[in-house]
């Protein structure tokens, strides 16, 4: 059986009036009778001593006349009363003198002094003195039956009952009523919650029915779910979003996965760390190892071991700085051999600029590779060739010029005018051909791997050149100026070619006035940027790219003589090392050469790549 | 004073006894037309008191069996005449035969292609002199 406490409330309701009314009149209907049979023994006690003492008074002749007759007359009186069940008189010496008796036979209960009612039973004996001028003459006694009471009793009782279950049918009633007033919207409260607990709609409203507490609760509670309802469309809305974007990602994956299997190239990804996290099948199939040897950071396995540290560095610093990917390095085919491949990785940034992703190629350039090593090679023994020429014609060509011009000295005169004019030509052409070879010379050392290629102190070696200088400098009575001069990577006697030919320029292609030079340098990126200023000539700008060819001269009278070779010096070297060299000037207002050189070490380029860019 | 002259070509050893004689310099003119020679004069007057000491050394580097430079080398380290004036010349111009002459404590004289120019060797000389105190 269920406890009161699980019942609904409604039921609780009923039981509850029920029980109050019940308990409530069965206690004022009990408290009623009994207080009306208190009250009624008062009454018939009162009212029997009055009827007691007219009888008495009455009595008194008959008492006085010892008239028995008269006094059972008297009596007799009292058959108006029903429930007086008989009556005596005494005497004063305690003789009866009259009886009455309603029906049957009596016994006179005996006279009690002075005057008294006692209950007993079912009965009340009341004994009234009979007085005559204020004497006692003799007694009456009375017995009356109590029944009375018991059906005053029953009467009350059935009239509690008939009150009590007319009450319980009304209170019934009115505790359905209450019913629909506090259970009602409990109860659509209640179905209200279920319906959301069970749909999971929070488009559902309880219904206001009352302006009470539970109207309070209502409107709560329906704000409550409105609330939620509101959150629980933006989550909805957010997750659509989401899940649109997961599909677009998704999508966005498939594509990007469909297209880096379609490349020719082995493409891959890697994480912001570093580490491979997408690498297409190309892999696979060309290392013949799986993806999961691979991924992370598996290409160390398979890349020639002398490219590893310098694979490892360059992609470590790529991952640090954010700078793009570009080397070269040997990978491990299946069958072992090593092929060249270039690799390339740009980083993908979020919105915060935070890297997320490297998306990265490697192509295969093991053709170009070798071809370009071929190039690299004939190039330089091209090169050698030339260096080596150049070297050795310096001593045949210096004794022609030397020789011609020693019998031109000292045989002038055994020569007749035209061998003077040939001799001539021979001595101008062998000091031309030597500062030529010489300058031929300086040109492919420029191209050459300068092995000093560590931190040079370009003011040292600005000083040195200013040395080598220093009489075409004394006889130009030029002044030369710098201010303190960087650190560059560059080869030492390469940066002397450099600051020897500019300067040597900015002595030769001087104006009246005695040359001014300026060399300084200012910080520019990674780089250095050199300048070299002079108050000379200058150069019509149409010839600003011109001048840096090889053989490119300007000036073919002997004030400025020249191989047109310097300013293409220069260019080599400076190229070399990823630098520049431009010159901003206008004719008569002296020229400024500039020129750009690392800061830092870095590889030096091959000079196969370089000569077929210059 | 002994000039050791190393040198193979010989219109430069003419040019170069040409600079002393324009010079007047007080010098006996030994050439040696290889590396090797030019290491057994140095190596015969350490062992032989009678022999011609060098008191100058003249280089060129290219020098046939046995370059200019490794002929400094080893005289740098040869004991006795370590220490002597030499001035290394050459046809080439390049900083790194200049540096590695200077790094051997030695003078250069870039071979130029002109006579006036070639004969102002004498006045180098004649200052070498006067440093080493011999003028």
């Amino acid at each position: 059986m269920r406890s009161f406490r699980d019942r609904p409330i409604k039921q609780k309701l009923v039981i509850t009036t029920m029980l109050t009314v019940t308990v409530a009149l069965v206690v004022s209907g009990l408290s009623v009778v009994l207080l009306d049979s208190i009250l009624f023994r008062g009454y018939l006690q009162r009212d029997l001593s009055a009827t007691a003492k007219i009888i008495a008074d009455n009595s008194t002749a008959a008492l006085a006349f010892n008239d028995p007759n008269s006094a059972g007359e008297t009596l007799n009186a009292l058959r108006a009363r029903a429930h007086v069940v008989g009556a005596c008189i005494y005497r004063m010496n305690g003789t009866l003198l009259a009886r009455y008796s309603r029906q049957g036979a009596f016994e006179c209960p005996p006279p009690a002094a002075p005057e008294s009612a006692r209950f007993a039973g079912n009965d009340l004996t009341l004994s009234q003195p009979i007085l005559l001028d204020g004497r006692q003459v003799g007694t009456l006694t009375l017995l009356y039956d109590l029944s009375e009471i018991g059906e005053r009793t029953k009467l009350y009782s059935a009239t509690v009952l008939v009150v009590l279950l007319a009450s319980s049918l009304l209170a019934l009633l009115l505790s359905n009523k209450l019913r629909s007033v506090i259970a009602t919207p409990i109860s659509r409260l209640v179905n209200a919650t279920t319906s959301v607990s069970e749909t999971g709609d929070y488009g559902v409203r309880a219904e206001k029915l009352t302006g009470d507490e539970l109207g309070v609760l209502v409107d709560r509670f329906n704000a409550m779910l409105a609330g939620i309802q509101n959150r629980d469309n933006d989550l909805k809305q957010a997750l659509a979003d989401r899940e649109a974007a997961l599909g677009e990602v998704e999508k966005e994956r498939e594509r990007f996965a469909f297209m880096a299997e379609s490349m020719p190239q082995k493409i891959f990804t890697a994480g912001p760390a570093g580490e491979s996290v997408y690498l297409n099948k190309l892999w696979m199939d060309f290392t013949g190892l799986s993806f999961e040897q691979i991924r992370d950071w598996g290409w160390t396995q398979f890349i020639h071991p002398d490219d590893l540290e310098e694979g490892l560095r360059i992609w470590r610093h790529c991952v640090a700085t954010g700078e793009p990917l570009q080397m070269t390095a040997r990978f491990r085919r299946a069958d072992g051999v090593y092929r060249w491949h270039l690799n390339r990785a740009r980083p993908m940034r979020d919105a915060d600029g935070e890297i997320r992703l490297w998306i990265g190629s490697s192509t295969e350039i093991h053709e170009q590779k070798e071809t370009e090593e071929e190039l690299r090679r004939a190039n330089d023994d091209l090169q050698q060739f030339a260096y080596s020429a150049s070297h050795d014609l310096q001593e045949p060509i210096r004794n022609v010029a030397v020789y011609s011009e020693i019998i031109s000295k000292r045989y002038h005169s055994v020569l007749d005018p035209e061998g003077q004019q040939f001799l001539g030509f021979l001595k101008e052409g062998g000091r031309r051909l030597a500062t030529l070879v010489s300058d031929l010379l300086a040109y492919t050392r420029a191209g050459m791997d300068d092995v000093t290629a560590v931190p040079v102190n370009s003011e040292a070696v600005l000083k040195n050149s200013l040395a080598s200088l220093a009489e075409a400098i004394r006889e130009s009575g030029a002044q030369v100026t710098y201010q303190a001069l960087p650190e560059v990577h560059v080869g030492e006697s390469h940066l002397q070619q450099v600051f020897q030919n500019l300067i040597g320029n900015a002595l030769k292609y001087r104006n009246e006035a005695p040359p001014e030079i300026r060399v300084s340098a200012v910080p520019r990126g990674a780089f250095w940027c050199f300048s070299v200023q002079d108050n000379g000539i200058g150069i019509d700008s149409k010839y600003k790219e011109k001048i840096f060819g090889v053989f490119k001269r300007l000036h073919h009278d002997q004030k400025f003589s020249g191989t047109g070779i310097g300013l293409a010096i220069c260019q080599r070297v400076v190229a070399r090392y990823g630098g520049r060299i431009w010159v901003e000037s206008e004719p008569g207002k002296g020229a400024t050469f500039f020129f750009t050189l690392p800061q830092y070490a870095q590889r030096v380029r091959p000079a196969a790549v370089e000569s077929s860019a210059g | 004073m002994n000039l050791l002259l190393a040198e193979d070509n010989l219109p430069d050893a003419l040019l170069v006894r040409e600079a002393i004689r324009m010079e007047d310099l007080p010098l006996d003119v030994f050439v040696a037309a290889d590396g090797e020679k030019a290491i057994e004069f140095i190596a015969r007057a350490e062992r032989d008191p009678d022999a011609p000491a060098p008191h100058l050394l003249l280089l060129d580097i290219n020098l046939p069996k046995l370059d200019g430079f490794e002929v400094l080398k080893r005289l740098r380290a040869s004991g006795k005449y370590e220490g002597i004036p030499v001035l290394v010349i050459s046809s080439s111009d390049s900083p790194s035969d200049r540096s590695q002459a200077a790094e051997l404590g030695a003078r250069y004289f870039r071979k130029p292609p002109s006579y006036d120019e070639f004969l102002k060797l004498g006045g180098v000389l004649k200052q070498m002199l006067k440093d080493a105190g011999a003028l």
